[in-house]
């Protein structure tokens, strides 16, 4: 009877690890780990293998797995260098290694590119018509000039972008841009707008490895002339008395400056982060030593932290510090409010005459996927937020009372060839008001 | 080796390179089937499998095998139209070859068994027989797609239009800026390409005109 039992537990168990074993066989694709042993390419005629490793996440010796495969086929064309790519791979010397096969059409002639969105400084704008040539010089760089035509914005920018600088790991960008942009300041309450001719010519070097992953530093170039006149938003009427703070700033000025930024992104997505942290520091001098008839430095601290605890809902907080000197002209100032700032209040209405020489802004929001379908980034997703933020000048400096406070609810959809569209709703929590805001991306 | 003889050589080796290069599956033949009281599809397929295929699965990545199947009326209106994907593995370590459907997990012990066992493919019940008028004529329609480790790969469209959410952080001394771009000439060329199937694909197949009371079990 006993030795009948402890068959039947004996089976029992080995039912058991069976199950185990099994679910543990269908959870692993493979019993043992892959490893990339080489990299071969199919197709490559002007282009160097080089500039592709360098957007690709593994190199030889790597682990490699589906999802891997998956993320470096889309890094691959996102690049427009090829019109398609495909990925493959074939047995190499040993079991578990793998030679990967990436076969590529290379592209060969400019496209034609349409573009749109949304800044805090100009709102919504579109480039109906631009042209971008991808990988000339078959070393992954590229030039393209559009058109931007936008409610409060319109120009053209020219830009080149170079990946890898003189072999040396360096990511260089040039921008000239030729706008004409209206700026919204608030006097006693109302809305004016403020037409400024803008031309500003701008270089930023950033690295790839190493330290210089981290770094950015740049030089900018331009002038800046506001009119002499302005027009109330409400009834169109022509205003010509400025404030003496801004009255100061009128006029042509040649505004040229060095940056330097500092930066660390640990996020797991850029789309919908659920993990990791993304933080800069920045510092930005602009004085007569660079032919700059503006002088001032500028100080801006900018964090993010994402967290999810079941990888579902994600809590995220944004903590935003600025300074800038006194002595800085109006439009290099800071301003609050709006659909990138406090949600709360309409665009820029919290900034001060003359603007802000001090900001402080903090947010936290808590995101949630609303899609039961497990799609990534999720295609519906529904946010809570409240955040708080106030703005300093020379005259009357940040303190307890300065903040204003905000709360709301929104929802994000993300849709074919805009990204994620962004919906918010928000309420200030010292007055009986809402503000709607649509706008494109995570606000943070 | 005399000229004529080269010139043989040389055609022989262009003929088989562009027929290793060109492979792509076909559907020999398309039927459905009555399976209880509904209706599936069965065909039979040829040359599922190319090299670049084989050698992704023999080094332990997956290939996908996608059946898109339609119900069309005789006259042409598509009425019903469904999907079903199979995923194949080669386990390294165990040595074995596994196939996974949408209903069921098969291993097999060679390539060609498993080759053996996708050249007959059948859905499993799709359709109920309401279907079907029973004096109506129908006609199904099959393409299988035979993709290297994800099935993202047959999906160049998406990715054309979704290429504008790799979004990246402005530098804090700029103003903010949340934007997209789309590559107009990748759209068109994409619409109007000559290229009329995607690499991998079969050409769509065809059954012969049935009636729902001549299906056969």
């Amino acid at each position: 009877m006993q030795l009948i039992r402890t068959k039947s537990s004996l089976r029992k168990i080995l039912l058991s690890l069976c199950f185990v074993l099994s679910a543990i066989a269908n959870a692993q694709e493979q019993s043992g780990s892959l490893t990339v042993e080489d990299i071969e390419f199919i197709g490559l005629r002007r282009t160097r293998p080089a500039i592709i490793t360098r957007h690709l996440t593994f190199e030889k010796g790597s682990a490699i797995s589906p999802e891997i495969i998956e993320e470096n086929y889309q890094r691959l064309l996102a690049t427009n260098f090829f019109k398609e790519v495909i990925f493959s791979t074939r047995p190499g010397s040993a079991r578990g290694k793998l030679i990967v096969v990436i076969e590529v059409r290379e592209r060969v002639w400019p496209v034609l590119e349409f573009a749109g969105g949304f800044t805090e400084l100009d709102g919504w704008y579109l480039s109906p018509l631009g042209i971008r040539a991808y990988n000339i010089f078959c070393s992954g760089q590229s030039l393209g000039l559009r058109m931007i035509i936008g409610d409060r914005v319109g120009g053209l920018n020219l830009n080149w972008h170079h990946p890898d600088l003189f072999a040396s790991g360096i990511d260089f960008r040039l921008d000239i841009d030729g706008l004409g942009r209206d700026i919204i300041h608030y006097f006693d309450g109302r809305e004016v707008l403020h037409h400024h001719e803008t031309g500003v010519l701008r270089l930023s070097f950033s690295g790839h490895r190493g330290l210089g992953r981290y770094l950015t530093a740049g030089y900018s170039a331009g002038s800046v002339k506001p009119d002499s006149s302005a027009k109330f938003t409400a009834n169109d009427s022509a205003f010509t008395t400025f404030p003496s703070i801004i009255q100061k700033d009128l006029g042509r000025k040649k505004v040229n400056s060095f940056w330097l930024s500092l930066q660390a992104d640990t996020r797991d997505n850029t789309i919908f982060p659920r993990k990791g942290f993304w933080g800069a520091i920045s510092v930005e001098a602009a004085d007569r030593e660079f032919g700059s008839e503006m002088q001032f430095t500028r100080w801006i601290f900018d964090a993010r932290f994402f967290g999810s605890r079941n990888r579902r809902a994600v809590a995220a907080l944004h903590l935003k510090a600025a300074k800038i000197s006194d002595s800085a002209p109006y439009y290099e100032r800071f301003y609050l409010g709006g659909a990138n700032s406090l949600r709360g209040f309409p665009e820029r209405s919290l900034t001060p005459v003359g603007w802000g020489t001090e900001l402080l802004l903090g947010s936290f929001e808590l995101r949630i996927p609303l899609s039961r379908r497990a799609s990534f980034p999720p295609p519906l997703s529904a946010a809570l937020f409240i955040e708080s933020g106030a703005i300093g000048t020379p005259e009357q400096r940040i303190n307890r009372d300065s903040f204003q406070y905000a709360a709301g609810f929104g929802v994000r959809l993300k849709l074919p060839l805009v990204g994620v569209l962004r919906m918010d709703f928000a309420y200030p929590l010292d007055k009986e008001d809402f503000k709607f805001h649509v706008s494109l991306g995570q606000t943070f | 080796m005399n000229a004529r003889a080269k010139t043989i050589a040389i055609l022989f080796l262009l003929m088989t390179r562009s027929a290793v290069f060109a492979q792509k599956p076909q559907v020999q033949s398309v039927s459905p089937i009555k399976i209880g009281d509904r209706i599936g599809i069965t065909c039979n397929l040829n040359d599922l499998f190319a090299p670049k295929i084989v050698g992704t699965i023999k080094s332990g990545l997956p290939a996908l095998l996608n059946f898109d199947m339609r119900l069309h009326e005789e006259a042409g209106k598509e009425i019903w139209r469904g999907e079903q994907s199979w995923k194949i593995l080669y386990d390294l370590w165990t040595e074995k070859y596994r196939l996974r459907t949408n209903a069921e997990e098969k291993f097999f012990d060679s390539f060609s068994g498993l080759e053996e066992f996708c050249r007959r493919f059948q859905s499993g019940s799709l359709l109920s027989q309401t279907y079907f008028q029973r004096d109506k004529k129908y006609r199904v329609r099959v393409q299988v797609i035979v993709i290297p480790i994800n099935s993202r790969q047959k999906e160049q469209l998406r990715d054309i239009l979704e290429a504008s959410e790799s979004g990246q952080e402005s530098n804090p001394t700029e103003s903010r800026r949340n934007s997209f771009s789309v590559n107009i000439s990748q759209l068109i060329s994409f619409f109007m390409s000559s290229k009329s199937l995607p690499e991998g694909a079969s050409e769509w197949s065809e059954s012969a005109a049935f009636r729902i009371t001549e299906i056969s079990p």
